[in-house]
């Protein structure tokens, strides 16, 4: 039975920490929602999901970790030249870099298309029509969450061309590329003065309406007897309708916070963008602009790390740029790197071949081979580690720092799994599979790490190698089984990564 | 002219009459890839067309999923006073192999279907609210449930653009008279409206037609008006369309396709048809940070070229005009970084001095976008010619592609490092071969779009030929111009621009649906909007296969 004076006490404190919130400016829902968590009993923290792309793989010599022959738990992450994944050091206990793993579908950057989902086709593999779901939506819908699927400048401006399309939900995701927007879905935005119904009002007629789509589909499916291709888009739409009404709880995640965070990079971008005039069709759009992407990067992560923090989104993913990119990377010279020649990411710098020495020394001759330049090869070292820079300020050191607001005693970090990965192995090569590279040759992997403990039940702090690739899909399947997600299947698999499950 | 009653199907002798008219032999086979003809649709990764059309063909019947800029132009067709107070969410679209967002194979997936009843719900709630009395005057003084059957009968047959049938009627009413049990008049209106958006019978354009007695199938008055309205103007087709097609009184197809051609709107699809086919609006978004200036100038090269193309377009110039006009319409600024006399105004007409090129392949905007952050690409500018004019399908680049070697100013010109690495033997000349000699006819421009006499104090040798697919040359040109001159000549170049335009206005590649003029359109006696219109009056326009 109820105790009548505890309920009634948490009914005050959930109508002072309801107008505070609105106070904040949450919006409606966002505020009701946040008063009922306020006092809702105490819960084992929520685990968050992250996973960040990086285009065009990495230079293997400036990147594998320097690692002891005996134990694997002992690696050091900034003392391989230019260590791409040197600003991952200080979290070093909370780092596993994979080595021995393989896509195994499509070739070169179209691997884009299937790496994520764990595809099996083989390296011709082009196909953009077979459903598949990519890892972060498989968490994402098993836990019930409407993940935060973000880009910055993901794909080129006139639409989801094919060198866009990493994430998928059945059909390819196109990502926000508006910080500013995402971040008013998630925390709140302005409302109108207008009279509004009855929430419960809203709620229970969308629910009813979809289900009158649903019919209507269904009614116009019947009467395309015969022509089975139309029938079949027709089932797909029912599908993703279906997906909406069986999805009429899911949410962004159960805000911890108490009120809208902090966005000031975010803020730099909307108020850049006030009043973008989009000519459709055209290359005018303020969030597709060259000159803007790293901006647009760093507010993308800002605006994640805070929806992780607050578990506005339980799920996120980011996609940085496009395979087969070429924005001008000069602003990521590093101060020890040599300047490049060319600083298109793509063609100028990722196609650089592996040097006549593994060892990076700004001062050596450019050996006989048209395309390995050491000092190239260099600059986009440095255009990756500017990657992994930006990852470690604005989102690594937040969460690392934070109090988890749902799981007191604990940091974010620890109740979160970020998954970082490319298309491609070796920049120049295109691998999607280890291999060796270079003169002397040097192994390389698919650039693949994880950062975070998921609460505990994901085991981080080595180098998890395999002399014999496996597919990347075991790896997902850990992923999946940390974060709760025991159901999970892909395709071609061989089973999960037990090494990283606790 | 062609008169024909809004469902007639065009006399078999069309049909005939492309066999004649096809068959002059091209230079070039202009079939792309392995010449089996273009699928369509998204599921090819390559743009692949089949250029040779013996016979006209019908295409399949289809429900074609509007584009976000169709939905947008519908739905703002339709609510003009509520245009400003709606936020759209719907994403890109899915681009086919050839570039363009209508690909009649898209479906609506789990994002696509949330952000239409996002958007849907955004609308809804504008048309709803202040503005309702003037939307609906019956809601100011009954608001009940016989004014909402005026609701949705206007607005369901815009949005339908059809009237709807008996049925669908009963079910909105029916929810209606549900909604307003738990609601209110405008939230129970609200919601009514959003299901009439996002409904399957408003976001897909029938083309699906009923079966005829030899087995085709032929489209409705009302899908036909659709047709013609999304073809021609990229939207909704008006009240006055969609009467006069359920009048079932003749019209003269062309006639009516140029008229719509020709209003704001149609002006607007076509140059929305170069935008996508040309890509050439992607020099907005990029950096030439070598190049003074390029900052402040390279949304006026946008503007320069859709001036350009307009001009000519829309004063039925045809394909050669566009390739060889001596003119350009720059800004005054921006014929002031390319160093050629200013126009009287921003975006007159002036007349190119003779060393800057002839054209729409020496615009500004195509030869910047086509190029490297600090270089020209004769690659990229020769993939231009060779994907959308030779229709040739563009190769996967093989793994381990070494890049460019880095520019060497005054000690190699950009050609020469492009044969050093490219055109010389080895793995890369195989395919470099076919589409970077063409490229090499634009070396007097630089990675800015402007013309530069010499590549850093070096002689540019811009002599060079278009190859034959098995590498032979197809012509010999000496610069920009000549090259822009021998591909006006070219009959493989008219197939291929007429299939860019006839996939463009109907949605997918199939092969030979629109085939009937290229012939004519060759010769110069069909204009580039005459061809367009031309569209219309092929059988697949209201007429389709059985499957």
């Amino acid at each position: 039975m109820q105790n009548v004076r505890l309920v009634r006490a948490t009914k005050i404190l959930e109508r002072r920490i309801f107008l505070k919130a609105l106070a904040l400016g949450l919006t409606l829902p966002a505020a009701l929602r946040l008063a009922r968590t306020a006092t809702a009993a105490p819960t084992a923290a929520p685990k968050r999901f992250f996973l960040l792309y990086m285009p065009h793989g990495v230079a293997p010599e400036h990147y594998n970790p320097k690692v002891s022959d005996t134990d694997r738990t002992m690696f050091a992450l900034d003392q391989t030249n230019v260590s791409i994944l040197g600003p991952l050091q200080k979290y070093n206990s909370y780092v596993n870099v994979y080595q021995g793993f393989k896509y195994l579908a499509g070739s070169t950057h179209s691997s884009l298309l299937s790496c994520l989902s764990g595809l099996d086709g083989g390296p011709s593999f082009t196909d953009e029509t077979t459903p598949r779901t990519s890892v972060e939506h498989v968490i994402a819908n098993a836990l019930g969450v409407k993940p935060l699927i973000l880009g910055a400048c993901s794909h080129q401006a006139y639409g989801l061309d094919t060198n866009g399309k990493l994430f998928w939900d059945g059909t390819a995701v196109d990502p926000q590329k508006n910080p500013a927007a995402a971040a008013d879905a998630l925390f709140g935005a302005p409302t109108t003065g207008t009279t509004r119904p009855p929430v419960n009002a809203d709620a229970e007629l969308r629910k009813d309406l979809l289900a009158l789509t649903a019919g209507e589909i269904q009614s116009l499916q019947t009467s395309l007897n015969g022509l089975t291709t139309e029938q079949t888009k027709l089932q797909r739409h029912l599908e993703a309708i279906n997906g909406i009404q069986s999805g009429n709880g899911m949410n962004a995640g159960v805000s911890s916070c108490m009120g809208a965070p902090s966005l000031p990079t975010v803020d730099m971008v909307r108020a850049a963008s006030a009043g973008n005039v989009v000519t459709p069709g055209s290359g005018n759009d303020y969030f597709y602009q060259e000159a803007n992407f790293p901006l647009l990067y760093q507010a993308q992560l800002e605006l994640i790390a805070q929806a992780l923090v607050c578990n506005a989104a339980q799920v996120a993913a980011l996609m940085p740029m496009f395979t087969t990119c070429d924005f001008n990377f000069s602003f990521s010279k590093q101060a020890n790197t040599p300047a490049a020649s060319n600083w298109a990411h793509h063609a100028g710098l990722s196609h650089t071949s592996p040097a006549a020495s593994s060892t990076f020394n700004a001062s050596m001759p450019t050996p006989n081979i048209a395309n390995a330049d050491p000092n190239q090869r260099a600059a986009f070292a440095g255009a990756q580690l500017w990657f992994a820079q930006q990852l470690d300020k604005y989102v690594l050191s937040v969460l690392a720092n934070t109090d988890d607001p749902s799981a007191p005693g604990t940091k974010v970090l620890d109740n979160t799994l970020i998954y970082w990965m490319s298309e491609i192995g070796d920049g120049a090569n295109h691998t999607t599979m280890s291999s060796t590279t270079g003169y002397p040759p040097m192994p390389q992997y698919l650039p693949l790490v994880t950062i975070g403990k998921a609460g505990g039940a994901f085991k981080s702090g080595q180098i998890v190698q395999y002399a014999t690739d496996r597919p990347a899909g075991d790896l997902y399947l850990s992923l999946c089984k940390a974060m709760g997600v025991s159901s999970a299947t892909f395709p071609s698999t061989t089973g999960p990564v037990t090494e990283v499950l606790t | 002219m062609k008169r024909l009653l809004w469902f007639a199907v065009p006399a078999l002798a069309a049909i005939a009459a492309c066999q004649a008219k096809v068959d002059g032999a091209a230079t070039r086979n202009g079939t792309g890839g392995d010449g089996s003809g273009g699928s369509g649709g998204s599921s090819s990764m390559t743009a692949s067309f089949n250029l040779q059309c013996p016979q006209v063909q019908l295409g399949s019947p289809v429900l074609r999923l509007l584009t976000a800029s169709e939905f947008t132009n519908t739905i703002s067709d339709i609510f003009p006073q509520v245009a400003t107070q709606w936020s759209n969410t719907l994403p890109a679209n899915t681009l086919s192999a050839y570039g363009f967002a209508n690909d009649s194979s898209a479906v609506v997936g789990p994002q696509l279907a949330q952000a239409l009843l996002d958007t849907a719900t955004s609308i809804a709630t504008a048309v709803t609210g202040t503005t309702l009395a003037t939307t609906l005057p019956c809601s100011a003084t009954s608001a009940d449930h016989s004014c909402a059957d005026q609701f949705v009968t206007q607005y369901g047959r815009r949005l339908f653009r059809r009237s709807l049938t008996q049925a669908e009627h009963d079910n909105y009413l029916t929810f209606f008279d549900s909604a307003l049990a738990k609601s209110n008049f405008a939230t129970a209106l609200k919601w009514v409206l959003v299901g009439l958006i996002q409904s399957p019978n408003a976001v897909y354009r029938s083309e699906i037609g009923t079966a005829a007695s030899d087995g085709t199938r032929n489209l409705s008055a009302d899908e036909v008006a659709t047709e013609f309205a999304y073809t021609f103007t990229g939207s909704t087709p008006s009240d006055a369309l969609l009467t006069q097609a359920e009048s079932g009184s003749s019209v003269d197809v062309v006639s009516l396709a140029k008229s719509l051609l020709a209003s704001d709107a149609g002006k607007a699809q076509v140059e929305q048809f170069f935008e996508a086919y040309l890509g050439y609006p992607q020099v907005a978004s990029v950096e030439r940070t070598n190049v003074t200036n390029f900052m402040a100038v390279r949304n006026d090269m946008v503007q320069e070229t859709r001036t350009f193309i307009d001009q000519i377009v829309q004063n039925n110039g045809g394909l050669q005009d566009l390739l060889t006009s001596p003119n350009t319409n720059p800004s005054i600024q921006l014929a002031s970084y390319y160093g050629m006399p200013a126009p009287s105004a921003d975006y007159a007409s002036v007349q190119r001095p003779t060393t800057y090129g002839i054209g729409l392949l020496a615009q500004g905007s195509l030869l910047a976008a086509n190029a490297l952050p600090t270089s020209s690409s004769p690659t990229q500018r020769g993939l231009v010619v060779f994907s959308k004019l030779l229709c040739e399908t563009k190769p996967t680049p093989p793994p381990n592609v070494p890049p460019p070697p880095p520019p060497a100013p005054g000690q190699v010109t950009t050609r020469q490092r492009y044969e050093e690495q490219h055109a010389n033997g080895g793995a890369c000349a195989s395919c470099h071969k076919l589409f970077d000699p063409i490229g090499f006819g634009f070396e007097h421009f630089d990675e800015g779009g402007r013309y530069r006499a010499d590549d850093g104090g070096l002689q540019i040798n811009t002599v060079s030929d278009v190859p034959n697919p098995d590498g032979t040359p197809l012509f010999n040109f000496q610069d920009e111009p000549t090259l822009a001159q021998g591909l006006a000549t070219q009959e493989v170049v008219y197939q291929c621009f007429a299939a860019y335009l006839a996939t463009y206005a109907y949605g997918t590649a199939d092969s030979c649906l629109g085939s009937s003029n290229v012939a004519d359109f060759k010769a110069g006696t069909v204009s580039i909007m005459d061809y367009y219109a031309s569209l219309a009056a092929e059988p697949h326009f209201v007429k389709r296969n059985a499957q």
